[in-house]
Formats: structure tokens, C-alpha cells, sequence
């Protein structure tokens, strides 16, 4: 992972921070907030020379508690099949 | 200025942005490592406000920080396909609560808000 350290990142997921980041010559968008009582998470992906209209969030996680929502995210494979983890070294942070 | 907690903590940290700039008397930070993401500070240092600009020297973000250091106000702009699907980067606020990052739901600005923080706002379209 290149602009931040991949524990910062986490840091960051866990908090709810917003987080902008290419992989696979896609943009990813990570943010989370508290809404109804959860903890929500979400991860939107767009095309970064021809965003599409948006169509729904390719993750979104809604959990009572905040440990949760670093948990759901590094099980998701989200990143062309892969979880953070796997991904993490080809992911370079925009904003973050 | 340091990471999350650290300055209402007590804690000395290192300081790991520099100011580059100033619009209309804010500062703009950019982080001292230029390998690293864009980005603004949790906490303030010695002032109350700063503001981020992307690599095209256009607006993206301003905080706001309390006489405490917390941060409280933030104003986007980028894509946020909850308020414009269309995803088209949008000018949006973020409220935070005193060392409390869970709330921080976004929404448009109101109109006041957009008169008095549009000084900011270069390449907004």
C-alpha cells in the first residue's frame, strides 16, 4: 500500500474516516457514520475517466457495534475478489 | 500536529504537516512525507480552521476545530453519491460531535453556510 501505512488505514476504517484510493485503475471510496442506531460502513468504486451514474455501494455494513465494523470490512472481498489484505499492495491512497 | 487524540492527550507528537499556503487568511496544510495521501489534520494545533486542496490546487476540504482542538465542521468536495448520484464531486458538511468521529453523517449545505464558506471554494463549479 502506498500513501499510508496499511495499520493507519485500518485506523481510519475503523473510525469511520473518509478514504479515497485506486486499485486496479478503479477509484474506491470508503466512509463511515452512525445512522438509526448503527454503525454504517460503505465503500463506493467508480470509473475514475467515465464515472457512471451510481448505482448502489458495492459494500455497505450496518452493525450495533463499533468493533464490528472493522471486522465485517477485512472479510469482504471487494477488491476484484480479494480482501483487504490480499489487495492492500496494489492500493495507493488518494485522500485519506 | 499529530494523529487522533494525541493533542487533547497531552502527548508531544511530531509534526507531519506543513502550511503551503494561505485563501483568505486559512491555512493550507499538505503533509510533509509528498508520498503520502492528501489530507488535514484530526486535531488543530495553533489554529482554529485549514484547508486541503487536491493536486490541481482546487478546493477539497476545510475543518474546523473548537477552542479545544477538536474538530467539529468539515466541508467536502468530492463525490458523495448520497446526496448527488449523478456522481459529480458535490459540496457537502460533515458535524462532529467533541471527540466523537461515530457522528458524522453527511448533507448538503445550507445556503448560509455556502455564502460564508464560498471564499474557499476555487474550482468549485
Amino acid at each position: 500500500m502506498t500513501g499510508m501505512s496499511l495499520s493507519e488505514f485500518l485506523e481510519k476504517v475503523a473510525c469511520g474516516d473518509e478514504i479515497e484510493f485506486i486499485f486496479h485503475g478503479k477509484t474506491y471510496f470508503y466512509q463511515g457514520y452512525f445512522e438509526n442506531g448503527s454503525y454504517v460502513s460503505v465503500v463506493d468504486c467508480w470509473d475514475e475517466e467515465k464515472p457512471d451514474n451510481f448505482a448502489g455501494y458495492i459494500y455497505e455494513h450496518h452493525s450495533k457495534e463499533l468493533s464490528d465494523r472493522l471486522k465485517f470490512f477485512e472479510e469482504a472481498n471487494i477488491f476484484d475478489g480479494k480482501n483487504i489484505y490480499e489487495a492492500e499492495k496494489e492500493i495507493k491512497v488518494i485522500y485519506g | 500536529m499529530g494523529g487522533r487524540g494525541t493533542f487533547a492527550a497531552g502527548r508531544p507528537t511530531a509534526y507531519t504537516y506543513e502550511t503551503v499556503g494561505f485563501i483568505e487568511g486559512v491555512k493550507v496544510l499538505q503533509k510533509l512525507d509528498k508520498t503520502a495521501s492528501f489530507g488535514l489534520p484530526e486535531e488543530s494545533h495553533s489554529s482554529n480552521a485549514y484547508i486541503m486542496v487536491n493536486k490541481s490546487g482546487n478546493f477539497r476540504m476545510y475543518r474546523e476545530y473548537d477552542e479545544n482542538h477538536f474538530l467539529r465542521f468539515e466541508i467536502g468536495y468530492h463525490i458523495e453519491p448520497a446526496i448527488d448520484p449523478s456522481r459529480k464531486p458535490v459540496l457537502h458538511v460533515h458535524e462532529y460531535q467533541p471527540n466523537n468521529f461515530k457522528d458524522r453523517k453527511s448533507r448538503p449545505l445550507t445556503a448560509e453556510e455556502y455564502n460564508k464558506y464560498k471564499k474557499f471554494f476555487k474550482g468549485v463549479v
